[in-house]
């Protein structure tokens, strides 16, 4: 097999030391907050100008891998997702984090994305021919279905109440509609310049989880909260490993989860952690655990974000059709080494192809071996004090905003949301649904418009969206999740009702 | 939070809610539909919250709901303001020092003296340092450019 053959080449001098610093530098640049994978993938293309094509690429793909998972350090320790993909790690991660089990919440972490990178970057390299039909067979109305799919775990990310999730949500696509018509072209909801690029992701997802994290980190130091507010029990690494090995269900659906979403061009590779965190908790028999520390949430969420890391490269290397924001960073660092994707990738150019797999699959050891290493810095972070923390995630989220696209526009749509997430947070609305909104609405629309034209030339737009395995399968998925979703607020509500005597009320 | 200003914050809600829709409502070009789908389901969403809390000893989703501190929060929000106008001026970098001194200075729990303020600028210039050093020469990474850096 080709692997085997060229998988000496991967851990031989300057590729591994590539292997070894692109796994540190990665895990460095996740764990800052605002700089996403793909960020860090953009930055460091220039840098593979100078390599052959088969050391660029190692790098560039040990940086993905790495920044996703690097992501879930600040996401644990400081409340940021240091990425879109993270925001699901956050949920139960910090919860951890807060109850003196930060260094445990981080071996999860890593481990679990180690696993679930494995088995990503393993569907790549043994089962890319027969996927590449499965990615192919999503349209828009499969595409669309899928964007519905995401809008339903809204209900498990952490609001007060569904209701509260449900309208942030709606808030969040409403944002995200802020532009462009995709389809006509026509401009909408620009009241100010600043708004004539729309709200893109990453102003977005700075602006509203570093923002009211500042407020938040403020607030407790003029309290006198100011130094480590949370200890770090001692634990090793080994009783982890075996505790994280036992979680087979979370391990199971994070996996499937992201390489199922990954495989999927146009899905956004950034929702595999939250519907791997929601299906674990629809299938817990604790789910009112989730949200307050529970380590499965952890699990399914990272193995869902690293395996999505080689399955989104699925599609992008048989068709160039990349499954995620970061793989399209990525192949436009293919194309600038003067590779193009398709079949004649694996045949024309085989050792670059297959060297650069197979230190996928290095690059995911590295990246468990580096970070559980790296976790044992983090006690380091807690101790920094409160209000040097705010400063700190003050300059770096407008230092973030501001690189994406050098926009100033981008900084004060950043400022605006998070400021405006801060207060409405106080009122039980939380950033999440957001966010997610603002990730699922234009996915949404612009597959809905697109399926709309589609169905004029064919049979109709009920016989589009509403017909077709794919579609009846999403479309059921859709069902049970919100009927889920129903029973257990219903249920949550009744056990309040029974513990109180009342529902829940919060005075002054 | 008492009750009464529970239901003022979801009057409060139904108010932007109804806003959403009139702006997505009152153009009348193509290219509206979807905002107009989402902002009727934000107004349903917000007329169900306020229906709720009318509902007398059942207050659904007043839950997590807290007063604003903004005794402690006003410092914070004039420096995101000033942050903001003073960036294209005088670059990121002298801003960003600006900013993080005052925040660490204003936020500090226990009053700071000369050698507390010497202490916070020198670490704040070394935090900026750090940043420029290595996204600024090493990644080359374009920054708010001014008067200085």
């Amino acid at each position: 097999m080709e692997l085997l053959e060229y998988l000496p080449q991967v851990v031989s001098g300057w590729n591994l030391v590539i292997l070894i610093v692109g796994t540190v530098v990665g895990l460095l640049l996740g764990a800052t907050p605002g700089l996403s994978p793909t960020m860090a993938v953009a930055l460091l293309i220039p840098f593979t100008f100078q390599m052959d094509a088969t050391s660029g690429l190692i790098l560039l793909g040990v940086l993905y891998t790495s920044t996703v998972a690097g992501g879930a350090v600040s996401a644990i320790l400081v409340n940021i997702p240091g990425a879109p993909a993270n925001i699901a790690t956050m949920l139960d991660g910090h919860p951890m984090a807060k109850k003196g089990r930060a260094n445990e919440a981080l071996h999860y972490c890593f481990i679990s994305s180690g696993i679930g990178g494995v088995i990503g970057v393993l569907v790549l390299i043994f089962f890319t021919p027969m996927l590449v039909g499965f990615a192919l067979s999503f349209g828009p109305s499969e595409l669309f279905w899928i964007a519905i799919l995401g809008i339903t775990v809204i209900g498990s990310l952490g609001s007060a109440s569904v209701l509260k999730g449900l309208l942030a949500g709606a808030v969040g696509i409403w944002i995200s509609l802020i532009g462009f018509n995709p389809v006509a072209g026509t401009e909408r909801f620009v009241f100010s310049e600043h708004l004539q690029g729309g709200v893109t992701i990453i102003p977005a997802l700075i602006g509203l989880f570093a923002i009211p994290q500042v407020f938040q980190m403020i607030e407790d130091a003029k309290r006198g909260l100011s130094g480590e507010t949370f200890g770090m029990e001692q634990r090793s690494v080994l009783t982890s490993l075996v505790y994280n090995l036992s979680k087979v269900r979370a391990l199971s659906i994070g996996s499937i989860v992201g390489t199922v979403v990954g495989l999927i061009p146009g899905a956004g590779g950034q929702i595999a952690g939250l519907i791997a965190y929601d299906q674990n908790k629809k299938f817990s028999s604790d789910p009112d655990a989730f949200g307050k520390g529970e380590p499965e949430g952890v699990i399914a969420s990272e193995s869902a974000n690293n395996a999505m890391v080689g399955a989104s490269l699925v599609p992008m290397l048989s068709l160039g059709i990349p499954g995620s924001p970061t793989a399209a960073v990525l192949l436009g660092g293919l194309l600038i080494q003067g590779l193009f994707p398709g079949p004649g990738l694996f045949t024309q150019h085989a050792e670059v192809a297959w060297t650069f797999m197979g230190a996928l699959l290095v690059s995911q050891i590295l990246m468990v071996v580096f970070g559980l290493y790296i976790s044992r810095f983090s006690k380091y972070v807690i101790r920094v004090p409160k209000y040097y923390m705010a400063a700190a995630v003050t300059v770096l989220a407008v230092f973030g905003t501001y690189s994406v696209q050098n926009s100033v526009s981008d900084v004060i749509i950043m400022m605006v949301l998070g400021t405006a997430m801060y207060f409405a947070m106080r009122f039980g609305f939380s950033p999440g649904p957001v966010v997610l909104g603002i990730i699922l609405g234009p996915i949404a629309e612009t597959n809905l418009l697109q399926g709309q034209m589609i169905a004029q030339a064919m049979d109709g737009t009920f016989q589009y969206f509403f017909t077709g395995s794919i579609n009846m399968l999403l479309i059921g998925l859709c069902v049970l999740s919100i009927g889920y979703s129903a029973i257990a607020e219903l249920k949550a509500r009744a056990r309040r009702r029974q513990s109180t005597g009342r529902t829940v009320e919060i005075d002054p | 939070m008492n009750d009464r200003r529970h239901l003022l914050t979801v009057i409060a809600t139904l108010l932007f809610a109804i806003g959403l829709a009139v702006v997505s409502f009152l153009p009348d070009v193509s290219g509206y539909k979807f905002p107009q789908m989402i902002a009727l389901s934000i107004v349903a969403i917000a007329a169900i919250m306020v229906l709720l809390a009318l509902i007398p000893k059942k207050p659904l989703t007043k839950v997590d709901e807290e007063s604003i501190p903004w005794g402690s929060i006003w410092p914070l929000l004039l420096i995101l303001v000033g942050f903001l106008v003073i960036m294209e001026r005088l670059g990121f970098f002298v801003t960003s020092f600006i900013a993080f001194f005052l925040i660490v200075m204003i936020y500090s729990p226990q009053r700071l003296g000369w050698r507390g303020a010497i202490k916070s600028g020198v670490i704040a210039a070394i935090f900026m340092a750090v940043l420029y050093l290595v996204f600024v020469s090493l990644l080359s990474v374009q920054t708010p450019q001014g008067l200085l850096i």
